[in-house]
C-alpha cells in the first residue's frame, strides 16, 4: 500500500528565477480566483468543464502516481491523496460523505463560492477518471454555508437527481429516492 | 314494816358488820383465790366509795333518770370517789335505777371469781428452746398462724398515717364533670356531635328540631351518609354486635333480615350428647351409640335443607332492589364479559346486568398476526475500497 505522502516542500518558490514549481509537475502560475472564477463564467460551459476537467486530470495524475496500480486502496486513503493535490491548488477542502450506497464528495472554503461549483464538478470528474479510470458524472447537490456536496454517480443517476432537484425535491429525498428499492447490492 | 322491824333488821345489820370487822380480809371471800399480783397486793374494790356517805350515793343513783342514759356509766363511776377499802352493800332497788349496760356489781364479781379460777396465768409458759431446726421451723410457723397477721418489713414513716396522699396528676382519674352546674349556668344550647366519617371538623352537623321546645339541650346528629340509601341506611349500623363480621362492607351483611324462626332443634352432635345419659343402665355399645347419632344428625341434615330456589331469587332481587346503588360492585373483568356475551357483535355488549356495576371492555386484539409489512432498507455493505464505493455510487439511478 502507498505510505501517507510528506507534503512538505511540494511547492518551490524559486525567486531568482522567479517561478513556482509544484513537485513533479511542470511552472505553476498564481491566478485570482476571481479573475479565474470570471474567466470561466464568461467562457463556454463545455469550454469551461473541459479546463476544469483538466485541472482534475492533473490532481489525478499526481494522486494516482502515488497510490500505485492497486485496486485495492482503501478509501481513506483515496481521499487523502485527493484532498491533498485539491489543497496545493487552493480549492478547498476535500471531504467525503457515504449515503447508502452513493458517493458524494464535500468541498468546504472553496474560494471561489457557490459560482465555482461548476468548476469543481469538472476537476473532481476529471480526477476520478485520471486516477481510477472510470468515467463518473458529478452533481452538485447542494451549499450549506462553506460546504458544498457533490454526488458521484453515472450518467442516468445524474440525470435523475439533477430532475428531482430541479423540481424540488430535496437533496436527500434525492439520494434516498436513488438508492435501490431491494436493499440488495444487486444493482 | 313498822318501826320495830326495821330497828331489829338495824340492829341485825350492825351486828353483822360489827362481825365482818372482826374477820381478815382474806376471810370475808372477796377474792378468795384469784391473786394476780401476790399477797402484797390488794384486792380490787369492785366499787370506791371516798368521802360521800352511803346515802348519799344512793341519792345520786336514784335521781338518774331510769331510761336513757345519756352519758356513758364509765363517767358515771369515774364521778362517785370512794375511800380505799370500804365495801358498801348496795341495795336492790337502788341497782335497778342503773342502767341495764352496766352489770350489778355482785354478778360481775362472781363472774370475774369463776372466770380467774378456770383461767391459768398469763405468764405460765415460758419459751422452749428448739432443740431441732425442723422444730424451730415449725414453732415459728405455730406461731405465725396464731397470730394471724404479719409483721411489716419496714415501719412506715411518721409522717404517713390514714392521711390520703394526693394522686399525680398523670394517674388521677378523670373527674366526672359537673353536668347539673354546667345546665344551671348556662342557657340550654345545642351540642353538638362531631360526625366521624364523611365530614370535615368544620362542617356542623345535621340539626334535627323535634318542634316543641325541650327543657334540656338540643343534640345534634351525625349525618347520614349522602350515597347510603335512606330506607335501611340507619339499620345496618346498629346491626347487633353478635353478627359475625366478614370483610365485605356492613350492607352485605346486615340487609334486613326476615323474621326467621330461630332454628329451635340442636345441632347435629348434640343428640350424640343427649343419648349416653338417657339411658345409663342398659349401657349400649359404643357402635349402637354412634349409629343412632349418625341417624339423628341425617334426619337433621334433611329438615335443615336449603330454600328452594324462586324463594332465593326473591330475596336476591331484594337485596338488589335495596342496595344496589348504595356501593358499586367490583367490576367485571373483560374476559368474563366475553366469555358470557360470546355471540354479540364486536364492540358492543347488551348490558343486561347493568345492576351489578360497570363493565370493563377490553380489546381482543389477534396476536400474531402481520397487519402491515415493514420493510426496512437494508444497510449498504460497508465498501472496503475505493473503487468497490466508486462503482456502486456509479451504478445508482441504472436498475430501473
Amino acid at each position: 500500500m502507498t505510505t501517507r505522502f510528506d507534503p512538505s516542500s511540494s511547492v518551490a518558490f524559486d525567486l531568482p528565477r522567479g517561478a513556482i514549481e509544484l513537485r513533479g509537475s511542470g511552472a505553476r502560475v498564481l491566478v485570482s480566483a476571481d479573475a479565474l472564477l470570471s474567466l470561466c463564467a464568461s467562457a463556454d460551459p463545455e469550454v469551461a468543464r473541459d479546463f476544469s476537467r483538466h485541472l482534475g486530470t492533473e490532481v489525478g495524475r499526481r494522486a494516482a502516481e502515488r497510490l500505485g496500480r492497486d485496486d485495492g486502496v482503501g478509501v481513506e486513503t483515496a481521499l487523502d491523496q485527493l484532498s491533498l493535490e485539491v489543497a496545493l491548488m487552493g480549492f478547498g477542502v476535500l471531504g467525503l460523505e457515504r449515503w447508502g450506497r452513493a458517493l458524494v464528495f464535500t468541498l468546504e472554503d472553496s474560494p471561489f463560492g457557490d459560482a465555482g461549483d461548476a468548476l469543481v464538478a469538472g476537476l473532481l470528474e476529471g480526477a476520478l477518471q485520471r486516477a481510477f479510470s472510470r468515467e463518473a458524472v458529478v452533481v452538485r447537490l447542494c451549499r450549506e454555508e462553506n460546504t458544498a456536496r457533490f454526488l458521484v454517480t453515472g450518467r442516468s443517476g445524474a440525470d435523475r437527481v439533477s430532475e428531482w432537484l430541479r423540481s424540488g425535491v430535496g437533496w436527500g429525498e434525492a439520494l434516498a429516492r436513488l438508492q435501490p428499492r431491494t436493499g440488495r447490492g444487486d444493482a | 314494816m313498822n318501826t320495830e322491824e326495821r330497828v331489829a333488821r338495824l340492829e341485825a345489820l350492825l351486828e353483822r358488820v360489827q362481825r365482818n370487822a372482826a374477820y381478815l380480809r382474806a376471810e370475808r371471800g372477796v377474792v378468795p383465790t384469784y391473786d394476780p399480783y401476790g399477797d402484797e397486793a390488794e384486792p380490787v374494790p369492785l366499787v370506791r366509795v371516798t368521802s360521800a356517805p352511803p346515802g348519799r350515793l344512793l341519792e345520786r343513783l336514784s335521781e338518774r333518770p331510769p331510761q336513757g342514759p345519756a352519758e356513758p356509766v364509765s363517767s358515771v363511776t369515774a364521778s362517785v370517789d370512794f375511800d380505799d377499802g370500804e365495801i358498801v352493800d348496795v341495795p336492790a332497788d337502788a341497782l335497778e335505777s342503773l342502767p341495764p349496760s352496766m352489770p350489778p356489781p355482785e354478778a360481775d364479781e362472781s363472774a370475774l371469781l369463776a372466770e380467774h379460777a378456770e383461767e391459768p396465768p398469763d405468764s405460765s409458759q415460758r419459751p422452749r428452746v428448739a432443740s431441732t431446726m425442723d422444730e424451730a421451723l415449725a414453732a415459728a410457723a405455730e406461731s405465725e398462724a396464731e397470730d394471724g397477721r404479719e409483721v411489716p418489713i419496714v415501719t412506715p414513716p411518721p409522717e404517713s398515717g390514714p392521711q390520703e396522699a394526693p394522686l399525680p396528676s398523670g394517674l388521677a382519674a378523670p373527674s366526672t364533670p359537673d353536668v347539673e352546674v354546667f345546665f344551671e349556668s348556662e342557657p340550654p344550647s345545642a351540642i353538638a356531635v362531631e360526625p366521624q366519617v364523611g365530614s370535615s371538623p368544620g362542617q356542623p352537623g345535621e340539626r334535627f328540631d323535634s318542634g316543641e321546645p325541650s327543657s334540656g339541650p338540643a343534640i345534634e346528629l351525625e349525618p347520614p351518609a349522602p350515597s347510603a340509601p335512606t330506607a335501611s341506611g340507619p339499620a345496618f349500623e346498629l346491626a347487633p354486635p353478635s353478627e359475625p363480621a366478614a370483610s365485605g362492607p356492613v350492607f352485605e351483611l346486615a340487609p334486613p333480615a326476615p323474621s326467621q324462626p330461630e332454628p329451635s332443634q340442636p345441632v347435629a352432635s348434640e343428640p350424640a350428647l343427649e343419648l349416653e345419659p338417657s339411658q345409663p343402665s342398659e349401657a349400649p355399645p359404643v357402635a349402637a351409640d354412634l349409629e343412632a347419632a349418625l341417624s339423628a344428625a341425617a334426619a337433621e341434615e334433611r329438615t335443615l335443607a336449603p330454600p328452594p330456589a324462586p324463594e332465593a331469587s326473591v330475596e336476591l332481587e331484594a337485596l338488589d332492589r335495596g342496595f344496589a346503588p348504595s356501593a358499586p360492585p367490583p367490576p367485571v373483568e373483560s374476559g368474563e364479559v366475553a366469555r358470557g356475551y360470546e355471540s354479540a357483535e364486536p364492540g358492543t355488549v347488551a348490558r343486561e346486568r347493568a345492576s351489578e356495576g360497570p363493565e370493563v371492555y377490553r380489546p381482543s386484539l389477534p396476536t400474531g398476526v402481520a397487519v402491515a409489512q415493514v420493510r426496512a432498507p437494508e444497510p449498504a455493505p460497508r465498501p472496503a475500497t475505493f473503487l468497490e464505493l466508486l462503482d456502486a455510487s456509479l451504478a445508482l439511478g441504472t436498475d430501473e
